[in-house]
């Protein structure tokens, strides 16, 4: 796992300027560009009692739109150390960009941002932990093609992960799960 | 030499859209404050801006000083005269000695950022502030709407005397006010380098510049005002908004809002006021 602390580049518990959200960007994108595909990056919001809509989209808004297009990396990205102000501006501010990011906090994974349609299907994964397209799909009542596009979409903004597991009938098929934050920590410097 | 005498009025002059001016020898600019009997934070740093702003022009520019002692001090006090003193600004009186109590709990005096490291700073303690008399809670939105025009100022502004802020609360009327003052572009220049704002007037770009998503840049932003008034509607508040020839007061509970033309001034200035709950530490003291 990489941890990156947004406080340490912040250093108050106000966060409020594009200046200091873009700061903050460069510097998660350094980490996400140098993170292996297979570490989940874990942004922690500890100490960030209060952020701007500004500060915000500049940082995460437009991470996470980087991130979707494919210009950083592949790691999933989970948010933690919320309160209930910072979870409601990131909501907001992903809301407006249609992007998702997985919030995990008290052993709960919540979707953030995004549309009604991928909070249904993260939800949905949630509940099964682990699945196939084909069955969130049946679960929710969709086609398999809607919902290989919802879990594309999630998958690449990070808030998903899959593994190969090819049926024994032939074909392909892959395992979805939301990832979680592990016990190691490898913290960059920053 | 023709200059120009600002009469600055007896209540709350940035407040108003129509500012007194009429023509003077005495400088080129002449901000007469003699009747000036109350000031708020919107007054305190749009007089701050616009002062400095004219003298970094290379005007010279006086400031007649308030007949008032109680306001002469306050504006003493609040560290206007120790700002127009420091951009060249004459006075007709020397500032008084002052003594300077302890009062951080209900206000921040008159402060000038002129980087985003300064309003950082400024933020954390108008948070500090703000958590002395409403909730955890609402400091935090308070905080938020404080940013948003803070980013504005700072980012969109880019004004050659940076930006004024200021706070105060108001025990005996319940409120507090967060003011904020810039000499850069204005609104209506920000938002017509947007092709789609080109052809606003400065009354209409004040109007725009309130709507979600309105923005001068090509991405997809422009939703801090917007969501400054979305933020301040559940306090009973206002907010005044002028930037150059443009007014608008926007009455926040139940979002009456009102534009028009007013006194051109450099750059733009802007205030929020909220009502704060009676039963807070700081009225209570």
């Amino acid at each position: 796992m990489y941890r990156f602390a947004v406080f340490d580049v912040v250093c108050r518990d106000v966060a409020q300027t594009r200046p200091l959200g873009l700061r903050c960007r460069e510097k998660l994108e350094a980490l996400l560009a140098e993170a292996p595909e297979d570490q989940v990056v874990v942004v922690s919001f500890d100490g960030i009692d209060v952020m701007s809509g500004s500060f915000t989209d500049e940082f995460l808004g437009k991470v996470i739109t980087a991130k979707v297009a494919g210009l950083t990396g592949r790691s999933p990205l989970l948010i933690t150390d919320l309160n209930e102000e910072t979870a409601e501006e990131i909501e907001l501010c992903l809301g407006r960009r249609k992007m998702p990011a997985v919030w995990v906090q008290g052993g709960t994974a919540r979707l953030l941002g995004g549309d009604e349609a991928l909070k249904e299907t993260f939800d949905a994964g949630v509940r099964r932990s682990e699945f196939r397209a084909s069955q969130l799909a049946e679960d929710l009542g969709t086609t398999a093609q809607n919902m290989n596009n919802r879990l594309r979409r999630l998958l690449d903004a990070g808030t998903l992960v899959r593994a190969r597991h090819d049926p024994s009938g032939g074909g392909r098929e892959f395992l979805y799960r939301v990832p979680e934050i592990p016990e190691e920590d490898v913290s960059l410097p920053q | 030499m023709c200059g120009v005498r600002i009469r600055l009025g007896s209540n709350e002059p940035l407040h108003h859209p129509y500012i007194d001016i009429a023509a003077t020898d005495e400088a080129d600019a002449v901000f007469d404050a003699t009747h000036m009997a109350f000031a708020s934070p919107l007054d305190l740093v749009g007089l701050t801006s616009w002062a400095s702003a004219l003298r970094a022009l290379g005007n010279a520019v006086l400031l007649i000083s308030p007949q008032s002692g109680d306001v002469r001090n306050y504006l003493a006090r609040m560290n206007v005269i120790s700002h127009l003193e420091s951009f060249g600004v004459a006075l007709d009186r020397p500032a008084p000695n002052i003594h300077r109590n302890d009062r951080t709990r209900v206000l921040i005096e008159v402060r000038h950022l002129s980087d985003s490291d300064d309003v950082e700073e400024f933020s954390q303690d108008a948070l500090a502030l703000l958590r002395q008399h409403i909730s955890r809670h609402d400091a935090a939105v308070a905080s938020k709407i404080l940013g948003e025009l803070l980013d504005n100022a700072t980012s969109h502004a880019k004004s050659a005397t940076g930006v004024f802020v200021c706070a105060q609360v108001y025990r005996h009327g319940h409120e507090l006010e967060l003011a904020v003052a810039d000499a850069g572009v204005g609104v209506q220049t920000h938002l017509a380098r947007n092709p789609k704002y080109r052809n606003l007037n400065e009354v209409e770009a004040l109007e725009a510049a309130l709507l979600p998503g309105v923005s001068g840049t090509s991405e997809a932003r422009g939703n801090g005002l917007s969501d400054l008034l979305a933020l301040t509607s559940g306090y009973g508040g206002k907010v005044v908004l002028r930037s150059h020839g443009g007014h608008a007061l926007v009455t926040t509970v139940n979002d009456l809002r009102a534009f028009q033309a007013g006194t051109h001034i450099p750059g733009t200035c802007a205030a929020v006021r909220i009502g704060i709950p009676t039963s807070s530490p700081g009225n209570m003291a």
